[in-house]
């Protein structure tokens, strides 16, 4: 069973039972990445710490709006994170407990072979980053995880502007030429 | 096709807003324009995908108090649960948007600035200035160029300038190296949502402007 299988499992123990054990494992596992990530963007670590609960406690409490089918769990905290921490900005708690996307709200209700094409697209855009060269991947990542400017990037890695962008833009191409391989998703 | 530049700019605006890191209106604006347009849908869902991979692969910070935690999250009430509403927005303007500004199309307090062209500006918010424009069909917008950058999102009809041709739901990114000249499609007017720096180089809550975040 890989991670991704394991952790939409404990979370469904969760949903289903309310079982802290399985969400102690999750804790365990995420708590200290999400505390990582927020410190990573800049937030003083007892913010941090604070916020990572917040998120937790989404999971702990509605781990059954989590679909598997839609995304993998890391995803998923990922966006609640991310939006609790544009919350915490605006000091604005509306996007609190909204782990769903706006892309998942398109004006048309979502359809079955929708979810379908998700994983598929998942595995596609997976394969491309596992075969962009290194140099390209981690560039990108920090654009669109750490979303750091190219002049940061540049700065950060003591590379050209030029280098950065042709990097990036190669990246972007090549994600793009994965999404575009079969059909439109 | 968009060119190279542009196509390089919106990749960076979407970069920054998988990443959280927009100045609200510009956030807005991505949400309004992933509402309309099919076209970045799949990009932002992957690039999403990927930063989930990557909080998984993250050298893990240990919380100082992290049974304590544990406990508290446990113990804590539910929060309470606001779910999104999701009906579809009607009318023009996309739910981001009429959520944003408040109101419907029809409470828009349009000013006509010059014959044929009119707009509802929303002033200076996190470092942007926001606008709505409505422009008359056949009608050209006098050559102007910005100080900054600028984002315009197409909310109905459509413009062509010397970039290309922006339809409902298309983003058009302009900077002050473009000379821009914008003309309204016959028959429709084009109403449109812009973002653009603040002209006073004051920046909004992150501390960057529209510029550093998309001169790619």
């Amino acid at each position: 069973m890989s991670n991704a299988e394991e952790f939409a499992r404990l979370a469904g123990r969760v949903a289903n039972g309310r079982d802290k054990a399985a969400f102690a494992r999750l804790f365990s596992h995420f708590a200290p990445r999400i505390n990582a990530y927020l410190q990573k963007l800049g937030l003083p670590a007892s913010q941090a710490e604070e916020m990572t609960q917040d998120v937790m406690a989404v999971l702990w409490h509605k781990a059954d709006l989590f679909d598997p089918a839609k995304s993998s769990l890391s995803t998923w905290l990922f966006r609640i994170a991310r939006n609790r921490r544009i919350d915490a900005i605006r000091r604005d708690r509306s996007h609190l407990l909204d782990p769903e996307d706006p892309m998942l709200q398109p004006e048309a209700p979502e359809q079955a072979d929708e979810q379908l094409d998700a994983a598929e697209r998942d595995e596609r855009v997976r394969r491309a980053l596992t075969v962009l060269p290194a140099e390209q991947a981690k560039l990108i990542e920090m654009a669109f995880f750490l979303g750091m400017t190219h002049t940061q990037i540049s700065e950060q890695e003591n590379l050209p502007m030029g280098t950065v962008k042709s990097r990036i833009r190669l990246a972007f191409n090549r994600l793009r030429k994965a999404l575009e391989e079969e059909g439109p998703l | 096709m968009k060119n190279t530049e542009t196509q390089e700019r919106i990749d960076a605006l979407l970069a920054r807003y998988v990443a959280g890191l927009l100045p609200e209106p510009a956030r807005v604006l991505v949400d309004a324009h992933l509402e309309l347009s099919t076209a970045n849908r799949g990009m932002v869902a992957s690039l999403e995908t990927l930063a989930g991979d990557a909080l998984d692969r993250i050298e893990p910070k240990m919380l100082v108090g992290a049974d304590a935690c544990l406990e508290r999250i446990f113990e804590a009430p539910a929060p309470q649960i606001r779910l999104p509403d999701r009906t579809p927005a009607k009318g023009l303007l996309p739910r981001a948007i009429a959520d944003f500004i408040g109101m419907s199309e029809d409470e828009i307090p349009w000013k006509t600035r010059m014959p044929g062209f009119r707009d509802f500006e929303l002033g200076e918010i996190d470092g942007c200035e926001v606008e709505l424009f409505w422009i008359k069909p056949g009608r050209a917008i006098p050559k102007h160029t910005h100080e900054g950058m600028e984002l315009s999102l197409v909310l109905d009809g459509a413009f062509n300038d010397d970039t290309g041709h922006y339809g409902r739901g298309d983003i058009s990114v302009n900077d002050e190296t473009v000379d821009h000249r914008p003309v309204a499609e016959k028959f429709t007017p084009c109403i449109g949502m812009a973002v653009t720096d603040g002209p006073l180089r004051l920046t909004g809550s992150l501390g960057q402007r529209l510029s550093d975040i998309l001169w790619a």
